[in-house]
């Protein structure tokens, strides 16, 4: 049953690997990386006599900050990418002859968003892996913490590509790649419009409050490389990170059940 | 009993068009059955709702009403799927990948046993003559080509009913023959295959039944050779008849058609014994008596001419 899922996921895969828009994106990726990583400069070439408190502060800083950039970027992407790929197939008619096969609908839905996701965690994995590689060059031990919140990094991905995804399948990929990305970008301010004096303000923060996935507030990616917080509240943390990717799954669950319904194609 | 491959009944479908959604009937009220083992060509012109209907059987379109079946089991069920091998019209795939990884690809969602794929891409590959494009990818091929690689795709996993939208549709002469080889190879192997065209003279070379769809209706539905032979009309054929000899057919309507040395003339039933009486009186050479058959494409013209008409 899950066969048909893994090829399509796979198919899905290898689709993004071949868009040369994608080699321009990790190379912006990479430039953004450099701009954001600009103090490393000045941490390899630091004397050694620096205070370390204040080193592994920058050290700190600096690497959640590129590692939060990289997964912004990539976040982004996937969000192009999960909102265009099912319209790409039915505008090409490549979904009737994949259909034709005895592959259910939502076997097609979830190979194509779980091909999406494969190859968006491939991308994260590269910042993943240069912010690890400098962690270990200067000695950072990965805590459980950094870690919880590399994993609310990939949580983040996989929620906003899965709204894009699933909205795309109902309205314009523009459209769901718009909301998706307001939902992404935006979100934090939502809570603020709650309290706004204007009560039309008011309303539409608390809708869109709601709406919206859950925020981790806290920059675990810094904390955990910091390695300061003290007693973690691991357990909204993982709740967070649960209730988001229970999110996802429900979306995408409701936008089966109405796409079994449709038309695919409309001649 | 020959037990129905697909079976049809009363199938409704609309669809919403323009700013206010309005409805547009493209299948009305639409019934039919498609028995095991034989090939029936769906004809019709543009908007008929042929490609409505087949997408429809495919399960790709929702019906607003009826029922249709494939061998008992509803389009959109993964049983149904298993025994269809489908082409549309014009058919794509990913551009990235060559013609054997494509063709791995759909086979593999075919359930196809990875022992067994190699082997069978390789001959349906070779049988649609694609071998020598193997290291090409399809974003190079020609219409044709995809054509073709459509085709493979379709048969890859042996499917018991073939439901072909337009399969002639971008290929020279010499493709289209091979397309109708393989129509004619799957039948005697006692596949099914349902297929729309426009070019009727090859309906009429492979079908054994023809559906004619107008405005989302059956017009016309029967076996080729009788819908062909539907005709009043029967064909003298004369030996030496010359422009003068017209004379003595006066006051009886007729047509004359020439070729490789004959005659053939054209007579309305009620007059063909007057016709003969007059021919035989005058001593012309006849050679051949019999019903004017009807070709596929004369009847399609007529019936449609008649629908306009009306």
């Amino acid at each position: 049953m899950m066969n048909a899922v893994k090829y399509i996921a796979l198919n899905t895969t290898a689709y993004l690997l071949s868009r040369k828009t994608i080699y321009v994106l990790f190379f912006i990726a990479l430039f953004v990386l450099l701009i954001t990583g600009a103090d490393l400069y000045g941490l390899f070439t630091s004397e050694p006599s620096t205070d370390p408190k204040a080193m592994l502060s920058q050290q700190a800083s600096v690497l959640s900050r590129m590692f939060i950039t990289w997964s912004a970027l990539t976040t982004f992407a996937s969000i192009i990418a999960a909102a265009g790929i099912v319209y790409s197939d039915n505008k090409s008619k490549i979904v009737l002859g994949i259909l034709a096969k005895p592959v259910a609908r939502w076997q097609y839905l979830m190979g194509k968003w779980f091909g999406v996701l494969l190859f968006f965690y491939g991308f994260l994995a590269i910042g993943l892996l240069i912010v690890i590689i400098l962690m270990l060059y200067w000695g950072i031990s990965i805590t459980v913490l950094f870690v919880t919140g590399v994993i609310s990094q990939v949580m983040i991905l996989t929620v906003y590509s899965g709204i894009a995804f699933s909205l795309s399948l109902f309205i314009a990929p523009m459209l769901a790649g718009g909301i998706s990305f307001i939902f992404f970008s935006f979100g934090s301010l939502f809570e603020q419009l709650t309290n706004s004096d204007l009560w039309w303000a008011s309303l539409l923060g608390s809708v869109l409050y709601y709406l919206q996935p859950a925020i981790v507030k806290e920059n675990l990616l810094e904390k955990g490389v910091l390695n300061n917080l003290l007693d973690p509240n691991f357990s909204l943390f993982w709740s967070v990170i649960g209730e988001n990717l229970m999110y996802a799954a429900l979306l995408f669950f409701i936008a089966v059940i109405f796409f079994q319904k449709k038309d695919i194609i409309a001649s | 009993m020959i037990k129905p491959a697909i079976s049809i009944q009363g199938l409704t479908k609309t669809y919403s068009q323009g700013l206010f959604k309005d409805k547009v009937l493209a299948v009305d009220d639409l019934s039919m059955t498609i028995p095991e083992g034989s090939v029936v060509g769906l004809i019709g012109s543009n908007g008929a709702g042929k490609t409505t209907t087949i997408y429809c059987i495919l399960g790709t379109l929702i019906p607003d009403a009826g029922l249709i079946s494939i061998y008992g089991y509803p389009p959109q069920s993964i049983e149904a799927r298993k025994r269809i091998g489908f082409q549309s019209e014009i058919f794509n795939t990913y551009n990235f990948l060559k013609p054997e990884k494509a063709l791995a690809f759909y086979g593999k969602l075919a359930g196809i046993e990875s022992e067994n794929l190699a082997g069978r891409i390789d001959e349906k590959l070779s049988r649609l003559g694609l071998s020598g494009a193997k290291n090409q990818k399809v974003k190079s091929f020609s219409k044709g080509m995809n054509q073709r690689l459509g085709i493979a795709q379709a048969l890859l996993h042996d499917p018991d009913l073939l439901l072909l939208d337009e399969p002639f549709t971008g290929l020279d002469p010499q493709g289209r023959r091979e397309i109708i080889e393989i129509i004619q190879e799957e039948k005697a192997k006692g596949k099914t295959i349902f297929f729309s065209s426009h070019i009727l003279s090859d309906i009429e070379r492979v079908c054994d039944k023809v559906v004619m769809m107008r405005k989302g209706q059956v017009v016309l539905s029967g076996d080729i050779d009788q819908v062909t032979s539907i005709t009043d009309n029967w064909c003298i054929s004369v030996k030496g008849w010359e422009k003068e000899k017209e004379r003595m057919l006066a006051g009886i309507e007729y047509e004359v058609v020439d070729f490789d040395g004959k005659t053939d003339l054209i007579i309305q039933q009620a007059e063909k014994e007057k016709a003969l009486q007059i021919l035989l009186d005058s001593g012309i050479e006849i050679v051949g008596l019999h019903p004017k058959m009807q070709s596929l494409e004369e009847l399609y013209l007529e019936l449609d001419n008649k629908e306009e008409v009306s």
